[in-house]
């Protein structure tokens, strides 16, 4: 994209844009963190997840002051207007993400304190969840429309993980009673992990809005494609 | 282009070409404006868009070496027939222009003058009636109504500029253009004009060129972005600024031009 004639305008774009790519890798960081922590027992590890939500508080409200900011400061307009639009949902769901993680690795915690064992149903799931959150990132950075319909299309398989997992626990419970407790609570992580899929839907959807000016939420599989086809010049 | 079909076309502009010598000014614009509605042109200097909003009184007619083609209807008949008397065009068509200009008489008589001469209401209690309508239709009558025989030209800047477009509403128009009509104005009395914009398009189409792509946002219903001669994308205020379909127009607007 062609730079602006004041330059201070295209810093302060910039600044919003690289706080949000790096909120996406923080959040990214920690699904892959309470995967490892899950797996390995580390409770220190999970700590630090838990942690770095002050951090990502922080950027959201950095974001949020910025693209005021740059409201007042540059009236931003057309592809801009919906830049700043845009930044300001993502940074919401972002937050929300990283609200989620910290809550699953509180409790995973819990389930290393307690010493059960209990089936290791949470790989996968978080697998795709962080394969989904670098489609959504590499869509925002590089502004591709395709990329970001294809973080959106991504949750079929994460929804379908997710029941998958979800029966398995199922059976597990039946057969091992004592064990009901701390399978709820795994079943909640997995839940919570689902709902950090879901809200990066909502980040591509605003990636796609960002970038072609025409509502993404809400639409069918076939609108959704034909919108991201249709207009890569804007 | 053609923005909004259930409203009425006021005035069409058809394949219309403009040459001043041998500098083609206008390539062949094609462009309808809607009834008692804002339009703004907006674009860089030289791009057309006061060319092309004097075309539609007859501005440039006076101008050495100005040819044009192509066809300007207003309300379906094509200004630029022979039959056309300019001077009574420019009774449908006003012009308000980026200085104020009022005449040095009163500003009674500012009003006055042009009315007059048209025959529209004879002197007395007729024309009294007729000068302060114009000056509250133009947001001024409380400001100046004790002092009607003073100078215009004694009044501050902005009211100057609505005692201008007292002085085209009074002739009863049908087309108010604006050029620039607030560039000279600081913020206080650009709003006064931008809210009396607002009031006027109830009765009178309105079409205005205007440096200030936040005064478009705000005053115009449609917005016609012009280049190099050429209109680039035509359409509401709302897509033209939050989703324009020609690169060139985003970039225009977002300041990334040149």
């Amino acid at each position: 994209m062609q730079a602006h004639t004041l330059k201070s305008f295209d810093v302060a774009l910039n600044d919003l844009s690289d706080h949000i790519s790096l909120m996406f890798k923080l959040v990214r960081k920690n699904v892959r963190q309470c995967q490892k922590a899950f797996s390995t027992h580390d409770n220190e590890l999970a700590e630090s997840i838990i942690q770095r939500d002050a951090m990502l508080n922080d950027l959201e409200i950095h974001v949020d002051d910025a693209a005021r900011q740059l409201i007042v400061h540059h009236q931003p307009a057309a592809s801009d207007l919906r830049f700043v639009f845009a930044a300001t949902k993502i940074v919401t769901d972002l937050e929300r993400m990283g609200d989620l993680t910290a809550n699953i690795a509180a409790s995973i915690q819990r389930l290393n304190n307690s010493g059960s064992d209990i089936p290791m149903v949470f790989a996968t799931l978080s697998e795709l969840v962080i394969d989904q959150i670098k489609l959504a990132r590499r869509a925002f950075v590089t502004r591709d429309p395709q990329l970001a319909a294809q973080a959106i299309e991504h949750d079929h398989l994460i929804d379908a993980q997710f029941v998958n997992d979800q029966r398995a626990l199922l059976t597990y419970m039946a057969e091992n009673p004592a064990l009901i407790s701390h399978c709820m609570q795994l079943s909640t992580c997995l839940k919570q992990l689902e709902r950090v899929g879901d809200h990066a839907v909502n980040t591509a959807e605003m990636v796609i809005y960002m970038i072609v000016g025409r509502e993404a939420r809400h639409i069918s599989q076939e609108a959704l494609l034909e919108l991201v086809g249709e207009d890569d010049e804007d | 282009m053609n923005t909004k079909a259930e409203q009425k076309t006021k005035i069409h502009i058809e394949n219309l070409k403009l040459w001043y010598g041998q500098d083609e000014a206008l390539h062949g614009i094609t462009l309808d404006i809607p009834e008692n509605s804002v339009t703004s042109f907006i674009g860089p200097s030289g791009c057309g868009k006061s060319t092309l909003l004097r075309t539609i009184n007859r501005m440039n007619d006076r101008i050495i070496g100005c040819r044009i083609e192509g066809e300007v209807l207003l309300d379906g008949q094509n200004i630029y027939d022979p039959q056309v008397d300019v001077v009574h065009l420019r009774t449908h068509v006003g012009m308000v222009f980026q200085k104020p200009n009022p005449f040095p008489k009163s500003i009674y008589e500012n009003i006055a003058y042009a009315p007059r001469i048209h025959g529209l209401a004879s002197d007395g209690g007729e024309m009294d009636m007729l000068v302060e309508a114009s000056l509250q239709k133009a947001s001024l009558w409380e400001e100046v109504k004790n002092k009607l025989n003073q100078p215009g030209t004694a009044l501050s800047g902005g009211q100057q500029q609505r005692l201008c477009i007292a002085r085209t509403i009074a002739v009863r128009p049908k087309v108010i253009l604006m050029d620039e009509p607030c560039s000279a104005l600081d913020p206080i009395a650009t709003a006064k004009i931008e809210a009396l914009i607002e009031e006027l398009k109830t009765e009178y189409t309105i079409a205005i060129v205007t440096h200030s792509m936040q005064q478009a946002a705000r005053v115009s219903e449609q917005t016609a972005f012009f280049y190099l001669g050429d209109l680039i994308e035509y359409g509401t205020t709302s897509d033209i600024f939050t989703k324009p379909q020609q690169q060139r127009t985003d970039d225009y607007i977002t300041g990334r031009f040149g």
